[in-house]
């Protein structure tokens, strides 16, 4: 069985890979494609990549390429994580977006709309030739607004495909750890989107214990819950999707962007202190203290994250060091498996609604608990969302549904009324001038738009 | 003591094609062919593919007093080839191909004075290159150049040649153990092995070398790099003559690793090059680095090459 990456060459990669690697013999793996534009990048995480593999004992080949074509022919399972544009559209989009006093946030918000942009018009001619040359491979799209993204690539009709989000399943991992269960052992229900989902319950042995977990200070303050004040998540009930903060902190969030560096810039500091190191001729050559570098940067990077939410927060725990089935790649792998006819699984995807949650479209791209068997993804049934949650969730897939509605047209005045409708743009005056600054600075990716 | 970027070993050849025949030579009649190609073969198309790209470039070949190596001669400092290491003899050194082509396919009458020997002593101090680009020879006093070139701190190159030669014939493991890179195409590298699939040949090459490029025409190419794949796919052109693309093919991978670029770039600098030269006779469409930029930008390859080639 082939697994490609496309954006095999970014830095975490590795992590997929490693992943990967360990499921091996599951899943039947025998080779793992990295395909990326960036050759330079590609010999470096390749290099690493094929130590991985040598340590696990060889059995599974590590190939790169800079061709589509190459890297699909042959593939059962294609998983799509690039950056269109880079860490300087990143930063560009975060920049932009604070200039005009709102939230400059990867995925989130106007910066998110930014990404869209660029990454749906990537994906949708990956997709295309995915379709050319493996049409019976799955697309498993990890790449950002991920919601978005995967709500582009249904509505062009590509069914094999679903967006991953390692977030979707935070509850279900939290209360595993928690327990010290596998987390298999905890069946959430998740509903919402993509980076704006809910957690509803989280049964162990046909008991909700969510309540007990939500009721534990030691819980909130150990989890990404922590980003938001305890009372705040138990007037919800609910574990909330930690990118929430951007909605209901959303003065406090625009203002921490404002005062330092964006986490663009932070990134980019650390991929610069990283990428040198790495590079030198010597590493290549010896790439088990190549891979004990990059595992360093892995921690830091991790360490870091929404450290910018509350000054005086904890480090969150570096996911790289989750135990296995966790983490970036384990929901893949996981699908992989149980497409493959091994264990079912339920776990949070991004698909089509088909009547999963009440009061959205059946074509509506939804964050929600699945099942995955031989059979496919099936969304399970919520029913309808308690109005706090829903009027947010219906909002913004308004929002999602103008923006795929946009890029698909190049129009400019659809693209206005789509971030008008997230709320936190909201208003025309700071729209207009948001869409123009993003289609200018991103013209190279964008094409001709009107 | 300079240091140039290849030094290059090998014989000239000149080549003499006679082209569109009405049917394949035999005895007893006369042929007339419709067109006639005298141009430089052997090392000579390497030696242009490299100068072309910019590299600096000395071959170390000799060459003697008959009207061949005069014809050559000429052409080479038409192309401005290198001629610091070209050796002048005062007796013949007569190496003729005679191409014959009809109906697609190509046969070859050959002839060649003298035995194929190292460059002189002192050639490695005199030029200290980067890379020595190895003609496919393993007698012992080529292997005992390859050893003092590595001594020296060069890294080694070579190409393979048709020959009836395998892995176990006395010399070959070890003159492949030689190399950095060795560069066969498909089917030298299966007869080498004598594996049935490129992939498997190449494997077994890697144990030897520790980057194996594997040449597969429109299939582009296969690269082992200590135990890593790279697949490189070939843009698609209209072929005229594939003479010389694997020559052109080393002459972009080794341009990609003297301008310090990694693998996977160096093999697709090879690919769009040899490309290139499959859609004219010979190494005429050979590229130069303005021809190559302006190819991967036609294709959309090789976007490092392009915004950091000089």
């Amino acid at each position: 069985m082939k697994l490609v990456v496309v954006g095999g060459g970014g830095l975490r990669a590795p992590l997929f890979v490693d992943q990967a690697l360990r499921r091996a013999a599951r899943t039947g793996l025998t080779e793992i494609c990295l395909m990326d534009v960036d050759a330079a990048q590609l010999e470096l995480i390749g290099a690493l990549a094929t130590e991985l593999a040598r340590r696990a004992g060889g059995a599974v080949e590590i190939s790169t390429t800079t061709d589509a074509e190459t890297a699909f022919a042959g593939a059962s399972y294609v998983v799509t994580t690039v950056r269109p544009g880079g860490i300087d559209g990143r930063i560009a989009d975060e920049r932009i977006a604070l200039s005009h006093g709102v939230l400059g946030q990867e995925t989130t918000g106007a910066a998110g709309f930014a990404m869209a942009l660029r990454s749906i018009p990537t994906i949708l001619a990956y997709a295309e030739t995915l379709r050319r040359v493996s049409p019976d491979a799955w697309l498993f799209n990890f790449t950002n607004p991920a919601g978005l993204v995967t709500q582009a690539l249904r509505d062009a009709g590509y069914t094999r495909s679903v967006g991953i989000c390692d977030s979707a399943n935070g509850a279900q991992s939290a209360i595993a750890k928690w327990l010290r269960l596998p987390e298999r052992a905890v069946r959430a229900e998740v509903f919402g989107l993509n980076h704006l989902s809910f957690t509803r319950r989280a049964e162990v042995a046909g008991r909700d214990v969510l309540p007990d977990a939500l009721a534990d200070d030691h819980f909130l303050a150990g989890t990404v819950q922590r980003v938001f004040a305890p009372h705040v998540v138990r007037r919800h009930g609910m574990w909330l999707n930690e990118y929430l903060y951007y909605y209901y902190y959303a003065d406090e969030a625009v203002a921490a962007g404002a005062a330092g560096p964006t986490r663009g810039e932070e990134i980019r500091a650390l991929n610069q202190k990283l990428l040198p190191r790495l590079r030198q001729a010597e590493l290549l050559a010896d790439p088990a203290q190549a891979l004990d570098i990059y595992f360093a940067y892995e921690r830091e990077r991790s360490a870091s994250y929404m450290q910018h939410t509350h000054d005086d927060a904890e480090p969150v725990a570096a996911k790289a060091d989750t135990h296995d089935g966790e983490g970036y790649a384990g929901v893949a792998l996981d699908l992989i498996e149980a497409l493959q006819g091994g264990t079912p699984i339920r776990t949070g995807l991004n698909v089509p609604n088909a009547g999963a949650i009440a009061g959205l479209r059946d074509s509506d791209v939804v964050e929600v608990s699945c099942v995955v068997d031989h059979h496919g993804i099936r969304p399970q049934p919520i029913g309808a969302m308690p109005d706090a949650q829903a009027y947010l969730v219906n909002s913004v897939k308004h929002y999602e549904r103008l923006t795929v509605e946009a890029v698909a047209e190049r129009s400019r005045a659809l693209a206005v009324e789509a971030l008008v409708a997230h709320p936190l743009v909201l208003s025309y005056s700071r729209a207009e001038p948001l869409v123009d600054k993003f289609l200018a600075a991103h013209a190279g990716h964008v094409g001709k738009w009107s | 003591m300079r240091s140039c970027d290849v030094l290059l070993t090998g014989e000239y050849y000149c080549d003499l094609i006679f082209a569109d025949l009405p049917g394949p030579p035999r005895l007893g009649a006369e042929l007339v062919a419709r067109d006639l190609a005298v141009l430089p073969g052997g090392t000579y198309n390497i030696a242009l593919a490299l100068t072309r790209l910019g590299l600096d470039t000395h071959w170390a070949a000799d060459f003697g007093s008959d009207l061949f190596s005069g014809l050559v001669l000429e052409q080479a400092a038409r192309d401005g080839l290198s001629p610091m290491l070209f050796n002048r003899l005062d007796t013949p050194l007569r190496r003729v191909t005679s191409v014959f082509s009809s109906g697609g396919d190509r046969g070859f009458l050959t002839y060649g004075d003298g035995a194929i020997v190292p460059p002189p002593a002192g050639t490695l101090a005199r030029v200290r290159p980067t890379w020595l680009l190895q003609t496919f020879r393993f007698e012992p006093e080529w292997l005992a150049f390859m050893r003092e070139a590595r001594a020296g701190g060069a890294k080694l190159f070579a190409d393979c040649r048709g020959g009836d030669f395998t892995l176990e014939t006395p010399g070959v493991r070890e003159f492949l153990s030689l190399l950095d890179v060795f560069s066969p195409n498909e089917d030298e590298a299966m007869a080498l092995t004598g594996m049935q699939h490129p992939k498997k040949a190449a494997a077994q090459l890697s144990e030897l070398v520790p980057i194996v490029a594997i040449k597969r025409g429109a299939a582009g190419a296969l690269v082992a790099d200590c135990g890593r794949w790279i697949k490189v796919a070939a843009p698609q052109v209209p072929v005229k003559d594939t003479t010389g693309a694997g020559d052109t093919f080393n002459g972009g991978f080794l341009y990609g690793l003297c301008s310090g670029r990694c693998t996977e770039e160096a093999a697709e600098l090879g690919v769009l090059a040899g490309s290139l030269s499959v859609t004219d006779y010979g190494a005429l469409a050979a590229p130069t680095l303005s021809a190559l930029k302006k190819f991967a930008g036609e294709q959309g390859r090789g976007k490092m090459f392009l915004e950091t080639a000089s």
